[in-house]
């Protein structure tokens, strides 16, 4: 048997993981879903293998540093971001496996509709979405549809091999009642969440039940895709999965494919390019296509003041909708944090902004935000 | 042709998540276009079977009504596999149909060999623990001292003078309960015992039940294992009270720490050793790390889960064993 050294080491877990950023690092605790910003004088105190020597820090450190080292050295053992091992036993820890891959050719697929919409609900999602074996799908509408409408969709819906389903939708009480939409939400599993717009109350109208089955209200008016494209903590996503797939790919837009309200095949509903429409184009050779691409690989490394920021492998993106409009890396439009001095600022009356608010012809939209 | 092509099969349960899993990396493999692919749940109950074995032939073979000669993997992961005998003989005499269950029990049990290659067998299932141990121990692995009893022996109870013990059920730890109008489900999660306890029950008898002694944990760890290669993960669940003797009594607000791992050379050699004796190509292994870095193996269940393995380790596990299925 090996003789045992003490554990004099602590040693970050692989899923808690340090993003620097330009004055701050955050630890992204992947697995328990949460951040907690630390100072970047922290993150440098571990060795490339994430291992700190407690010992020789205590030779190294003044008292005053010690006594603050002392207190994160609590925080990083309170959140288990670390444990106490030897040098030996810290070697059969390895990082974790960075790869993201998906057994999917789309992963996702964003429908939208209103009252002019052809689409052929039936043949979308029976023959096309499963071409690209597509498991999550969210229909947004911009006008009001009565409640069968939604359930003929349901039905071929449960039928296929989508996993689950976001609806976005008008709410209107001519239509059908908060009630029956909750009794709807609950005889339907696939669905996740759906959300009621132009509603006239911000409100939970339905609890989740792990992690489905979730109905809000919302007074915001989303009649077009414009609303879409914010960047919030609320939309972080703090997993293996999100951010594995930032190391490489574009957060909002890798394997999304998106129909638009007139059957237009694009990579987002916001964005300009359609290659081709549904009427007589196959989504399997849009998601094929080098061109259609492109777009996935926009990482996040590569993206103005993205680049310089601790929350950028756990936030979301937006490429529709971007600070300079010619430059494909330039920042989310509507992202109103600023790294260079840790403050989320709002974006709409960012001087700097308006010149693309008037672009996309957002005026009346930043407006009502306000 | 769609005639020629070679199907591989899975039999696996409704709802299990894995199978689905596997199942959406099989068809995102374009390989899988060559396959047919079928799945069924539940018990698989042959109706017409030959079994034969010829001295101009190496192995027995069968021809039966539900393994077709053009399967070429057969993944088994859930459900049972058994000959049925025809309604009309079964009607008779509760005489006849205890003649014919142990006739059929054996030849069922030898069916197991006769199946298709793959990973897992139904057989795997019929695995023993104390079995497992003997292999174990000829493996040069350390196991905890381990009782399986339905009294306490004099020398059970000599032992428990010094030690602490844990007990736990014989394999699956839910039995379902017939009360009055009501079907109840009892769940035993793995329980410190001690003397006091013991001395409760003690002379009478009880169900068959598994005593271990106690290891002191640093942590945990479970690993995949599949033809060779393992996939492990650490569990730190010491830290919590409410999984300290068993990580299944979950703590959903702040789960055990689950990070990757990899055991030491020497082990996974002896683990893989263990494996090829008692020929289970596929299962999961729990490990126990001591405070002192020592190994103690815990148990091999064949058709364990690996859902949490490899989504926290992110290893892929689901991919690896659609690549396995596909060759």
């Amino acid at each position: 048997m090996e003789e045992t050294t003490p554990t004099q080491h602590i040693k970050l877990h692989s899923n808690c993981i340090p993003v620097k950023g330009a004055m701050r690092s955050v630890i992204c605790d992947l697995q328990r879903n949460l951040y907690i910003p630390v100072p970047h004088s922290l993150i440098d105190l571990f060795d490339e293998d994430s291992l700190l020597n407690l010992e020789l820090l205590e030779t190294t450190l003044d008292t005053a540093s010690l006594q603050i080292f002392s207190e994160y050295l609590h925080l990083l053992e309170r959140q288990e971001f670390v444990f106490h091992c030897n040098k030996l036993e810290a070697k059969n820890f390895p990082t974790i496996n960075t790869e993201w891959d998906f057994p999917s050719q789309a992963t996702n697929c964003v429908i939208d509709i209103n009252q002019g919409s052809e689409h052929d609900y039936t043949d979308l999602i029976q023959n096309e979405l499963d071409s690209v074996n597509c498991h999550y799908v969210q229909l947004r509408s911009f006008d009001a549809f009565s409640l069968s409408f939604w359930d003929d969709i349901i039905k071929i819906i449960n039928g296929s091999p989508i996993r689950s389903v976001d609806f976005i939708i008008m709410d209107v009480s001519a239509c059908f009642s908060h009630k029956e939409i909750s009794e709807w939400v609950y005889s339907n599993r696939k669905i996740r969440c759906v959300t009621l717009h132009s509603s006239s109350e911000n409100k939970i109208v339905r609890q989740q039940n792990l992690g489905f089955s979730l109905v809000l209200s919302v007074k915001e008016k989303i009649n077009s895709p414009i609303s879409c494209g914010n960047i919030h903590p609320s939309y972080f996503s703090i997993n293996v999965e999100s951010f594995t797939e930032s190391l490489a790919h574009n957060t909002c837009l890798n394997r999304k494919i998106a129909i638009d309200t007139e059957g237009n095949i694009k990579n987002c509903p916001s964005m300009a390019k359609s290659y081709g429409n549904i009427r007589d184009t196959k989504l399997i050779d849009v998601v094929n296509n080098a061109d259609f691409q492109k777009v996935w690989h926009i990482k996040k490394d590569e993206i103005t003041k993205c680049k310089d920021c601790e929350f950028r492998h756990i936030c979301t993106d937006c490429r529709a909708y971007i600070e300079n409009p010619e430059d494909q890396y330039s920042a989310p439009l509507k992202c109103g944090y600023n790294p260079y001095t840790c403050q989320w600022e709002e974006w709409s009356t960012n001087p700097l902004k308006q010149q693309a608010i008037e672009y996309y012809g957002m005026q009346a939209l930043v407006k009502d935000e306000k | 042709m769609e005639m020629s092509k070679s199907t591989i099969l899975i039999h696996s349960a409704d709802f299990d998540a894995s199978t689905n899993d596997v199942l959406d990396w099989l068809y995102y493999n374009p390989q899988s276009k060559n396959f047919n692919i079928k799945r069924i749940n539940g018990s698989i109950g042959i109706d017409t079977i030959s079994m034969y074995i010829s001295s101009s032939k190496e192995t027995p073979a069968s021809v039966c009504s539900f393994f077709d000669p053009n399967i070429k993997f057969y993944w088994y992961r859930r459900g049972a596999l058994e000959i049925l005998a025809p309604n009309k003989y079964l009607i008779y005499s509760d005489n006849f149909n205890h003649v014919t269950k142990s006739d059929y029990a054996d030849y069922n049990k030898f069916l197991k060999e006769l199946v298709p290659k793959g990973i897992n067998n139904p057989r795997d299932n019929e695995i023993n623990k104390l079995k497992v141990y003997v292999h174990a121990k000829q493996c040069g692995l350390f196991f905890p001292d381990t009782y399986i009893l339905n009294s306490f022996s004099d020398d059970f109870l000599e032992k428990l003078k010094g030690k602490e013990f844990v007990v736990k059920s014989l394999s699956y730890p839910s039995i379902s309960i017939h009360y009055k109008s009501f079907e109840v489900d009892l769940y035993s999660s793995t329980q410190l015992i001690n003397l006091k306890d013991v001395l409760k029950i003690y002379p009478k008898t009880f169900l068959l039940s598994q005593f271990q002694e106690y290891i002191p944990k640093k942590y945990e760890i479970r690993t995949f294992y599949l033809n060779g290669i393992f996939k492990s993960m650490a569990i730190f669940s010491q830290q919590n009270e409410q999984t300290k003797v068993d990580f299944r009594n979950y703590d959903l607000e702040r789960p055990n720490r689950c990070v990757p791992y990899n055991l030491p050379k020497w082990y996974e050699t002896k683990l893989h050793e263990l494996m090829l004796s008692l020929e289970i190509n596929c299962g999961s292994i729990d490990t126990i790390v001591t405070p002192d870095d020592e190994f103690y193996f815990l148990e091999i269940n064949p058709i364990g889960q690996f859902q949490w393995l490899s989504k926290n380790c992110n290893y892929f596990i689901e991919r690896m064993i659609a690549d396995a299925l596909l060759h």
